[in-house]
């Protein structure tokens, strides 16, 4: 508890970008910060964050579908000692996009990445254990966080008002 | 220590034993005699076809889809009728609270069990109205 | 180990049909009395809260997360309010705010004392259990008089809060929290004093600070190490009260194993955490201001968000409990709502943590931690 001490979102994002020139960052709110890191860097930049800070707490990892085969990963790191909030954002694209597991530098990471996979379809390379988290075995493949998977609005024609617009369907292999 | 301890333990005992003897139950004789429920209580709905207005926000408030409006079906001048899903209905009060014409309620009625699933839609007639059948078994009426 | 050994291993299945399995289900492998494999399984509980959000509207959606959690609905229902409120800059007045963090406290300390029963049902000391279930129906009373529901209690909204404090209510919850208070002392001896106790929980399921950060622990499970890692006191919340009275983050720090927690320091842990949240309402209530409990433009700021992100965070009885809101303009739903829930972390942390322990002291370990199956699989 006491081999470092303390450190600051911004000189965390200086290190950080010293290191991996093609990362930029953005200010959050007070010491609050987020990251831009491409998915190869992905790696070196959670390593960077383990090393450097010494009680990382890894909140979340989670994706975003930002539709046409484009998605976003968030990480979240909370520091308690230093009030530090860090959250690193990667950008993926393609079917079944892939990225680096960091599990195990994190190991509370592995169930947000199986999960993260089994929802958005997005490959943890080298994950020790992908199988699927929450979903039973019949949706494996299905994707349900993605943005083209309809969940059925019958219901809504029962309520005697017309229903509100439908989300724009953006083609995909919906059922 | 000792003697003095052990009675003192005893008192404690006896004492504790009459209170919850003379004490009354916490439980209730339910279908006969059921508790006082707080006015606040979420039970079933009543609706005020008088007040009603037929704007159909409580259907667009309620995140289960539990009702359903018939704007043909007109008691007064611009009521409608309305048909609550209890097998769906979360019991949320947003329709309560989206209502701004003082014609829907949630009343302190929580026991809403029936014997067919169908008698838990509330059709205009059973949600109008706080009175029902009473029930009877073995010559003993209760609700 | 030897192969001749696992020759011998046992599979066993710790739920989902078990009575303390309420939603999840452990594959144990065991050699003898041993645990040397564990495996937890997720998704027996699961109702796709995560897309659910995605069609609710902004007022709907905390309805969707406090069932995440029923034992602490007060807290679970937070950060969703918390998040449309910062992406709309909702203003929310000063009595709902106290209003707010009252009713936080007092969920914690309802689902402290559920807890504290329950993990007693699991290790089979029944009386136990049930006194402090007594005690927790006081609390419950205060939420149905307060709400109208005891456990779905639908309260806070972006905003304010929707329902005020009557004079019963607050006679409700000086009962709750006075009968708590006369019992604690009792109880703590009894429980903390129960040899049978002290043996069944020293020394199981020990950790350290630096493992547990590891998993993702927080709250209480961290707190029993020695680190006062609590949002309350390291981000709080401009929306609620915990600044304006005077409290410490409660900690538990063992001599004999410094920077380590084992189940008897978690329970103990638990104990002061129902103390402080005590303490804090006892501050809050004659703090109460009057005025208005939600902010009358709310309704309609609520209906259309612009656009925006927003990361939530509350402490509550098992950690951090946050939600992450992305909103497009204009959006009546949310674009993507993760919800992070704290016992993702101490379910996952089993995997680590029970191998080597005897199979009787897997409930141990379990219970210690507190997790919910709502939190994992939402």
């Amino acid at each position: 508890m006491s081999e470092s001490t303390g450190i600051t979102a911004s000189t965390l994002a200086r290190q950080i970008i010293n290191r991996h020139p093609q990362v930029s960052s953005r200010p959050l709110g007070t010491n609050e910060i987020e990251l831009v890191v491409p998915s190869d860097k992905i790696r070196g930049v959670v390593t960077m964050i383990d090393e450097n800070v010494h009680d990382a707490l890894p909140e979340s990892i989670f994706g975003i579908d930002l539709e046409n085969d484009k998605y976003e990963l968030i990480y979240i790191f909370w520091s308690h000692s230093n009030r530090m909030l860090v959250q690193l954002r990667v950008s993926l694209e393609g079917e079944r996009p892939e990225i680096d597991s960091t599990c195990d530098i994190f190991p509370g990471f592995e169930w947000h990445e199986r999960e993260t996979r089994e929802m958005f379809g997005i490959e943890f390379k080298n994950h020790p254990d992908p199988r699927l988290l929450l979903l039973p075995d019949e949706l494996e493949g299905v994707f349900p966080l993605r943005k083209r998977f309809q969940t059925d609005q019958s219901r809504l024609d029962e309520t005697g008002i017309a229903p509100p617009k439908a989300r724009p369907k953006t083609g995909g292999d919906d059922e | 220590m000792g003697f003095f301890s052990v009675l003192g333990d005893i008192y404690q005992i006896l004492k504790h034993t009459f209170r919850q003897v003379f004490m009354r139950p916490f439980t209730y004789f339910f279908p006969f005699e059921d508790r006082i429920y707080p006015e606040r209580t979420r039970g079933r709905h009543i609706h005020v076809r008088k007040n009603c207005t037929a704007c159909a926000q409580c259907v667009r408030a309620c995140p289960v889809v539990a009702i359903r409006i018939d704007k043909e079906d007109k008691m007064y001048e611009k009521d409608a009728a309305l048909y609550f899903d209890y097998t769906r209905c979360i019991f949320c009060g947003l329709c309560v609270e989206a209502c701004r014409f003082d014609a829907l309620f949630h009343t302190p009625v929580v026991d809403l069990s029936e014997g067919d699933r169908d008698d838990l839609v509330y059709g205009p007639d059973k949600i109008t109205t706080l009175d029902r059948d009473p029930l009877e078994w073995r010559g003993r009426r209760f609700r | 180990m030897s192969p001749d050994i696992l020759d011998e291993a046992m599979e066993i299945w710790f739920g989902p049909q078990h009575v303390s399995a309420h939603g999840w289900a452990t594959k144990l492998t065991l050699v003898g009395d041993y645990v040397v494999e564990c495996d937890p399984n997720a998704g027996y509980f699961h109702r796709s809260a995560e897309k659910v959000l995605e069609y609710k509207n902004f007022r709907q959606g905390s309805l969707v997360l406090e069932r995440m959690c029923m034992l602490e609905a007060f807290l679970a229902e937070y950060p969703y309010v918390a998040a449309v409120e910062k992406i709309a800059e909702l203003e929310v007045p000063e009595r709902a705010k106290i209003m707010r963090t009252i009713m936080m406290e007092m969920s914690r300390l309802h689902s402290i004392q559920f807890w504290w029963g329950q993990f007693n049902a699991e290790l089979g000391f029944f009386t136990m259990a049930l006194w402090p279930w007594v005690d927790r129906e006081y609390s419950l009373d205060a939420f149905e008089e307060l709400t109208g529901s005891r456990h779905t209690v639908s309260y806070s909204t972006p905003g304010g809060v929707k329902y005020d404090f009557t004079d019963k209510v607050l006679k409700q919850l000086d009962r709750a929290i006075k009968r708590f208070e006369d019992r604690l002392p009792k109880f703590r001896d009894m429980q903390m004093g129960s040899p049978t106790f002290r043996a069944r929980t020293k020394g199981i399921g020990q950790y350290t600070v630096k493992q547990g950060l590891k998993w993702g622990l927080s709250g209480p499970p961290i707190k029993a190490c020695g680190v006062p890692m609590d949002l309350r006191k390291d981000a709080p919340d401009p929306n609620l009260a915990y600044n304006m009275c005077d409290w410490e983050v409660p900690i538990t720090e063992n001599p004999d194993h410094p920077g380590e927690s084992d189940a008897l320091d978690r329970m103990e842990q638990r104990f002061k955490e129902a103390e402080t949240s005590v303490q804090i309402i006892k501050q809050l209530l004659p703090q109460l201001p009057e005025g208005p409990i939600i902010d009358p433009k709310a309704r309609a700021k609520a209906n259309r968000l612009p656009e925006g992100e927003a990361y939530a965070r509350v402490e509550g009885t098992r950690g951090i409990t946050s939600l992450w809101l992305k909103t497009q303009d204009k959006a009546q739903t949310a674009y993507r709502a993760k919800i992070r829930g704290p016992c993702i972390a101490s379910y996952y942390a089993l995997k680590d943590l029970v191998p080597g322990a005897k199979f009787a002291d897997f409930i141990v370990i379990f219970g210690s931690l507190d997790p919910y199956p709502g939190w994992w699989d939402r």
